[in-house]
Protein backbone atom coordinates (compact mmCIF):
# COMPACT_ATOMS: atom_id res chain seq x y z
CA UNK A 1 0.00 0.00 0.00
CA UNK A 2 1.53 3.60 -0.67
CA UNK A 3 5.03 1.99 -1.52
CA UNK A 4 6.27 5.78 -2.91
CA UNK A 5 4.42 7.61 0.00
CA UNK A 6 6.50 5.17 2.59
CA UNK A 7 9.42 5.82 0.79
CA UNK A 8 9.03 9.05 0.92
CA UNK A 9 7.59 9.16 4.63
CA UNK A 10 10.77 7.08 5.40
CA UNK A 11 13.27 9.27 3.70
CA UNK A 12 11.56 12.53 5.45
CA UNK A 13 12.27 10.42 9.12
CA UNK A 14 15.87 9.83 8.23
CA UNK A 15 16.55 13.31 7.35
CA UNK A 16 15.74 13.61 11.22
CA UNK A 17 11.55 14.66 11.25
CA UNK A 18 10.83 11.37 13.52
CA UNK A 19 6.91 12.94 13.80
CA UNK A 20 6.48 11.34 10.64
CA UNK A 21 6.97 7.73 11.90
CA UNK A 22 3.09 8.67 13.57
CA UNK A 23 1.93 8.54 9.70
CA UNK A 24 3.64 5.11 9.02
CA UNK A 25 1.87 3.53 12.32
CA UNK A 26 -1.16 4.86 11.90
CA UNK A 27 -1.30 3.02 8.44
CA UNK A 28 -0.12 -0.18 9.36
CA UNK A 29 -0.85 -0.26 13.70
CA UNK A 30 -4.42 -2.48 13.01
CA UNK A 31 -2.97 -4.75 10.65
CA UNK A 32 0.25 -5.22 12.60
CA UNK A 33 -1.73 -5.27 15.66
CA UNK A 34 -3.88 -8.27 14.04
CA UNK A 35 -0.90 -9.79 12.59
CA UNK A 36 0.63 -10.12 15.94
CA UNK A 37 -3.29 -11.38 17.61
CA UNK A 38 -3.37 -13.64 15.02
CA UNK A 39 0.11 -15.57 16.17
CA UNK A 40 -0.37 -14.67 20.02
CA UNK A 41 -4.03 -14.91 20.85
CA UNK A 42 -4.13 -12.26 23.68
CA UNK A 43 -4.79 -8.57 23.49
CA UNK A 44 -2.14 -7.45 25.93
CA UNK A 45 0.34 -9.47 24.50
CA UNK A 46 -0.22 -8.72 20.95
CA UNK A 47 -0.02 -5.09 21.56
CA UNK A 48 3.03 -5.34 23.40
CA UNK A 49 4.43 -6.85 20.17
CA UNK A 50 3.18 -4.01 17.77
CA UNK A 51 5.05 -1.63 20.00
CA UNK A 52 8.17 -3.56 19.88
CA UNK A 53 7.88 -4.55 16.00
CA UNK A 54 7.24 -0.69 15.56
CA UNK A 55 10.27 0.77 17.63
CA UNK A 56 12.57 -2.07 15.89
CA UNK A 57 11.59 -0.92 12.59
CA UNK A 58 12.09 2.49 13.88
CA UNK A 59 15.60 1.90 14.94
CA UNK A 60 16.68 -0.09 11.41
CA UNK A 61 14.96 2.38 9.04
CA UNK A 62 18.50 3.02 7.99
CA UNK A 63 19.34 -0.31 7.09
CA UNK A 64 16.07 -0.71 5.57
CA UNK A 65 17.02 -1.23 1.70
CA UNK A 66 13.90 -0.50 0.15
CA UNK A 67 14.17 -4.40 -1.44
CA UNK A 68 10.63 -4.89 -0.57
CA UNK A 69 8.21 -2.88 0.64
CA UNK A 70 7.65 -1.28 4.10
CA UNK A 71 4.72 -2.94 5.00
CA UNK A 72 6.37 -6.47 3.93
CA UNK A 73 9.38 -5.62 5.95
CA UNK A 74 7.45 -4.64 9.10
CA UNK A 75 5.49 -7.86 8.97
CA UNK A 76 8.64 -9.69 9.00
CA UNK A 77 9.72 -8.13 11.84
CA UNK A 78 6.14 -8.54 13.83
CA UNK A 79 6.29 -12.35 12.72
CA UNK A 80 9.72 -12.92 14.07
CA UNK A 81 9.34 -10.85 17.50
CA UNK A 82 5.88 -12.67 17.94
CA UNK A 83 7.00 -16.20 17.31
CA UNK A 84 10.26 -15.10 19.79
CA UNK A 85 7.60 -13.91 22.29
CA UNK A 86 5.39 -17.01 22.13
CA UNK A 87 8.68 -19.08 22.26
CA UNK A 88 9.38 -17.56 25.28
CA UNK A 89 5.69 -17.39 27.08
CA UNK A 90 6.06 -21.27 26.08
CA UNK A 91 9.04 -21.63 28.03
CA UNK A 92 7.59 -19.87 31.16
CA UNK A 93 3.78 -21.40 31.59
CA UNK A 94 5.72 -25.13 30.31
CA UNK A 95 3.79 -26.46 33.72
CA UNK A 96 0.53 -24.89 32.87
CA UNK A 97 -0.13 -26.67 29.14
CA UNK A 98 -2.53 -29.10 30.55
CA UNK A 99 -4.59 -26.50 31.93
CA UNK A 100 -4.46 -24.24 28.35
CA UNK A 101 -5.46 -27.91 27.00
CA UNK A 102 -8.10 -27.82 29.11
CA UNK A 103 -9.22 -24.21 29.05
CA UNK A 104 -9.32 -24.86 25.04
CA UNK A 105 -11.49 -27.81 25.36
CA UNK A 106 -13.85 -25.96 27.56
CA UNK A 107 -14.07 -22.62 24.99
CA UNK A 108 -14.93 -24.99 22.38
CA UNK A 109 -17.75 -27.06 24.71
CA UNK A 110 -18.77 -23.59 25.20
CA UNK A 111 -19.06 -22.77 21.43
CA UNK A 112 -23.28 -23.23 21.53
CA UNK A 113 -23.41 -20.79 24.08
CA UNK A 114 -21.58 -18.16 22.52
CA UNK A 115 -23.14 -18.39 19.37
CA UNK A 116 -26.22 -17.86 21.19
CA UNK A 117 -24.94 -14.38 21.81
CA UNK A 118 -24.71 -14.52 17.77
CA UNK A 119 -21.11 -13.64 18.69
CA UNK A 120 -19.18 -14.47 15.43
CA UNK A 121 -16.15 -12.56 15.90
CA UNK A 122 -15.01 -15.63 18.34
CA UNK A 123 -16.57 -18.09 16.35
CA UNK A 124 -14.36 -17.43 13.57
CA UNK A 125 -11.38 -17.22 15.29
CA UNK A 126 -11.85 -20.04 17.16
CA UNK A 127 -11.84 -22.35 14.02
CA UNK A 128 -8.95 -20.31 12.83
CA UNK A 129 -6.90 -20.97 16.39
CA UNK A 130 -8.09 -25.02 15.43
CA UNK A 131 -5.56 -25.00 12.53
CA UNK A 132 -1.85 -25.81 12.83
CA UNK A 133 0.58 -22.50 13.39
CA UNK A 134 2.26 -22.21 10.03
CA UNK A 135 -1.40 -22.56 8.17
CA UNK A 136 -2.91 -19.70 10.49
CA UNK A 137 -0.02 -17.83 9.34
CA UNK A 138 -0.26 -18.13 6.10
CA UNK A 139 -3.84 -17.37 5.87
CA UNK A 140 -3.78 -14.59 8.12
CA UNK A 141 -0.35 -13.05 5.72
CA UNK A 142 -2.71 -14.04 2.56
CA UNK A 143 -6.01 -12.94 3.75
CA UNK A 144 -5.76 -10.62 6.28
CA UNK A 145 -2.53 -8.72 5.39
CA UNK A 146 -2.97 -9.29 1.72
CA UNK A 147 0.11 -10.03 0.99
CA UNK A 148 0.95 -12.21 -2.23
CA UNK A 149 2.75 -15.37 -1.77
CA UNK A 150 6.04 -14.34 -2.51
CA UNK A 151 5.71 -11.58 -0.36
CA UNK A 152 4.74 -14.40 2.16
CA UNK A 153 7.94 -16.69 1.09
CA UNK A 154 10.02 -13.57 2.25
CA UNK A 155 8.86 -12.97 5.29
CA UNK A 156 8.73 -16.64 6.58
CA UNK A 157 11.55 -17.95 4.57
CA UNK A 158 8.90 -21.14 3.54
CA UNK A 159 9.17 -22.35 0.02
CA UNK A 160 6.45 -20.86 -2.76
CA UNK A 161 5.19 -24.39 -2.87
CA UNK A 162 5.08 -25.13 0.89
CA UNK A 163 3.06 -21.76 0.83
CA UNK A 164 0.61 -22.79 -1.94
CA UNK A 165 0.07 -26.08 0.33
CA UNK A 166 -0.09 -24.33 3.80
CA UNK A 167 -2.77 -22.00 2.09
CA UNK A 168 -5.30 -24.79 0.39
CA UNK A 169 -4.14 -27.25 3.25
CA UNK A 170 -5.48 -23.82 5.77
CA UNK A 171 -8.56 -23.26 3.75
CA UNK A 172 -9.71 -26.82 3.79
CA UNK A 173 -9.22 -26.96 7.54
CA UNK A 174 -10.54 -23.33 8.09
CA UNK A 175 -14.07 -24.48 6.18
CA UNK A 176 -14.26 -27.86 7.99
CA UNK A 177 -13.83 -26.30 11.22
CA UNK A 178 -16.44 -24.02 10.61
CA UNK A 179 -18.40 -26.69 9.44
CA UNK A 180 -18.08 -28.96 12.43
CA UNK A 181 -18.49 -25.46 14.93
CA UNK A 182 -21.70 -25.01 12.73
CA UNK A 183 -23.28 -28.57 13.13
CA UNK A 184 -22.50 -28.48 16.66
CA UNK A 185 -24.42 -24.83 16.76
CA UNK A 186 -27.51 -27.02 14.88
CA UNK A 187 -27.50 -29.26 17.35
CA UNK A 188 -27.62 -27.47 20.39
CA UNK A 189 -30.65 -24.97 18.89
CA UNK A 190 -32.53 -28.56 18.06
CA UNK B 1 -2.61 -18.26 -5.97
CA UNK B 2 -6.45 -18.03 -6.54
CA UNK B 3 -7.95 -16.18 -4.10
CA UNK B 4 -11.03 -16.97 -2.31
CA UNK B 5 -12.99 -13.97 -2.04
CA UNK B 6 -15.92 -14.66 0.33
CA UNK B 7 -13.09 -16.35 2.85
CA UNK B 8 -11.23 -13.19 2.79
CA UNK B 9 -14.13 -10.55 3.33
CA UNK B 10 -15.06 -13.03 6.32
CA UNK B 11 -12.02 -12.95 7.69
CA UNK B 12 -11.10 -9.10 6.90
CA UNK B 13 -14.70 -8.43 8.61
CA UNK B 14 -14.06 -10.75 11.40
CA UNK B 15 -10.01 -10.99 12.33
CA UNK B 16 -9.29 -7.33 11.62
CA UNK B 17 -8.70 -5.77 15.31
CA UNK B 18 -8.47 -2.39 16.39
CA UNK B 19 -5.53 -1.13 18.87
CA UNK B 20 -6.20 0.36 22.01
CA UNK B 21 -6.82 3.98 21.87
CA UNK B 22 -3.57 5.54 23.13
CA UNK B 23 -1.59 3.42 21.34
CA UNK B 24 0.20 6.22 18.52
CA UNK B 25 0.88 8.46 21.56
CA UNK B 26 2.31 5.70 23.54
CA UNK B 27 4.14 4.85 20.61
CA UNK B 28 5.95 7.67 19.57
CA UNK B 29 7.09 8.34 23.23
CA UNK B 30 8.74 5.48 22.87
CA UNK B 31 10.25 6.45 19.70
CA UNK B 32 11.60 9.68 20.70
CA UNK B 33 13.11 8.45 24.28
CA UNK B 34 14.62 5.66 22.12
CA UNK B 35 16.19 8.46 18.94
CA UNK B 36 17.36 10.41 21.88
CA UNK B 37 19.27 7.78 24.10
CA UNK B 38 20.57 6.22 20.55
CA UNK B 39 22.10 9.73 20.45
CA UNK B 40 24.00 9.54 22.91
CA UNK B 41 25.30 5.65 23.09
CA UNK B 42 25.62 5.13 19.59
CA UNK B 43 29.20 6.53 18.32
CA UNK B 44 30.43 5.24 21.33
CA UNK B 45 29.86 2.02 21.26
CA UNK B 46 28.74 0.93 17.70
CA UNK B 47 30.82 3.14 15.61
CA UNK B 48 34.38 2.53 17.11
CA UNK B 49 33.90 -1.11 18.26
CA UNK B 50 35.52 -2.28 15.02
CA UNK B 51 38.19 0.85 15.37
CA UNK B 52 39.47 -0.77 19.23
CA UNK B 53 39.03 -4.46 18.35
CA UNK B 54 41.33 -3.39 15.11
CA UNK B 55 43.61 -1.67 17.47
CA UNK B 56 43.89 -4.11 20.15
CA UNK B 57 44.93 -7.11 17.16
CA UNK B 58 47.49 -4.83 15.86
CA UNK B 59 48.92 -3.52 19.52
CA UNK B 60 49.45 -7.48 20.58
CA UNK B 61 50.88 -8.25 16.84
CA UNK B 62 53.20 -6.04 17.38
CA UNK B 63 54.00 -6.80 21.06
CA UNK B 64 54.50 -10.47 20.00
CA UNK B 65 56.45 -9.66 17.51
CA UNK B 66 58.63 -7.75 19.59
CA UNK B 67 59.06 -10.66 22.08
CA UNK B 68 60.48 -12.54 19.67
CA UNK B 69 63.46 -10.16 19.32
CA UNK B 70 66.31 -11.57 20.42
CA UNK B 71 67.19 -8.73 23.07
CA UNK B 72 71.14 -9.86 23.71
CA UNK B 73 72.08 -8.62 20.39
CA UNK B 74 70.94 -5.59 20.87
CA UNK B 75 71.77 -2.75 22.90
CA UNK B 76 69.14 -0.94 25.05
CA UNK B 77 69.12 1.99 27.23
CA UNK B 78 67.64 0.33 30.45
CA UNK B 79 68.52 -3.50 32.07
CA UNK B 80 66.54 -5.76 30.69
CA UNK B 81 66.38 -8.83 32.95
CA UNK B 82 62.58 -10.22 33.28
CA UNK B 83 63.08 -13.92 31.31
CA UNK B 84 59.80 -15.90 30.86
CA UNK B 85 59.92 -19.64 31.40
CA UNK B 86 59.40 -21.13 28.03
CA UNK B 87 56.39 -23.36 29.23
CA UNK B 88 54.60 -19.59 30.67
CA UNK B 89 55.67 -18.22 26.83
CA UNK B 90 54.12 -20.89 25.10
CA UNK B 91 50.89 -20.94 27.36
CA UNK B 92 50.55 -17.43 26.65
CA UNK B 93 50.76 -17.54 23.10
CA UNK B 94 48.26 -20.18 22.80
CA UNK B 95 45.71 -18.18 24.94
CA UNK B 96 45.95 -15.60 22.69
CA UNK B 97 45.79 -17.73 19.36
CA UNK B 98 42.68 -19.28 21.05
CA UNK B 99 41.24 -15.86 22.19
CA UNK B 100 41.32 -14.16 18.92
CA UNK B 101 40.53 -17.12 17.02
CA UNK B 102 37.44 -17.67 19.28
CA UNK B 103 36.30 -14.07 19.00
CA UNK B 104 36.41 -14.11 15.14
CA UNK B 105 34.83 -17.54 14.99
CA UNK B 106 32.07 -16.31 17.43
CA UNK B 107 31.49 -12.53 15.39
CA UNK B 108 31.19 -15.12 12.53
CA UNK B 109 29.04 -17.29 13.22
CA UNK B 110 26.41 -14.07 15.14
CA UNK B 111 26.52 -12.51 11.61
CA UNK B 112 25.66 -16.07 9.77
CA UNK B 113 23.38 -16.68 12.45
CA UNK B 114 20.62 -14.09 12.18
CA UNK B 115 20.32 -15.47 8.36
CA UNK B 116 19.98 -19.11 9.01
CA UNK B 117 16.36 -20.15 9.45
CA UNK B 118 15.27 -20.42 12.72
CA UNK B 119 13.11 -23.50 14.17
CA UNK B 120 9.76 -21.80 12.89
CA UNK B 121 11.15 -21.87 9.55
CA UNK B 122 11.12 -18.15 10.23
CA UNK B 123 14.21 -16.11 8.61
CA UNK B 124 15.39 -13.08 10.57
CA UNK B 125 17.40 -11.56 7.71
CA UNK B 126 17.97 -7.83 8.08
CA UNK B 127 15.58 -7.64 11.18
CA UNK B 128 16.89 -5.19 13.65
CA UNK B 129 18.05 -6.20 16.65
Amino acid sequence: MNTATDIEIIQQILAGNTEMYSLLINTYKNKVFSLAYAIVSNREDAEEIAQDAFVKAFKGLPSFKERSSFSTWMYRIVVNTALNKKKLKKLVTVDKTDQAIQDKTFVFDSLPYNLKRDDQKKFIKMALNALYEQEKLCLTLFYLNELSVSEIQEITGLSESNIKVLLLRGRKHLYEQLKRLLKSEVKNLI
Amino acid sequence: MKEDKPLKELLQHNLMEETSAGFTERLMQRINMASASEAYTRSIWQDKLFKIIAASFIFISLLLLLLNIPFDKVTISFDWKSELPSASFLQIIQFLLVFWIAMIVNQLLSGAERRIINTNGIREEHEPQ
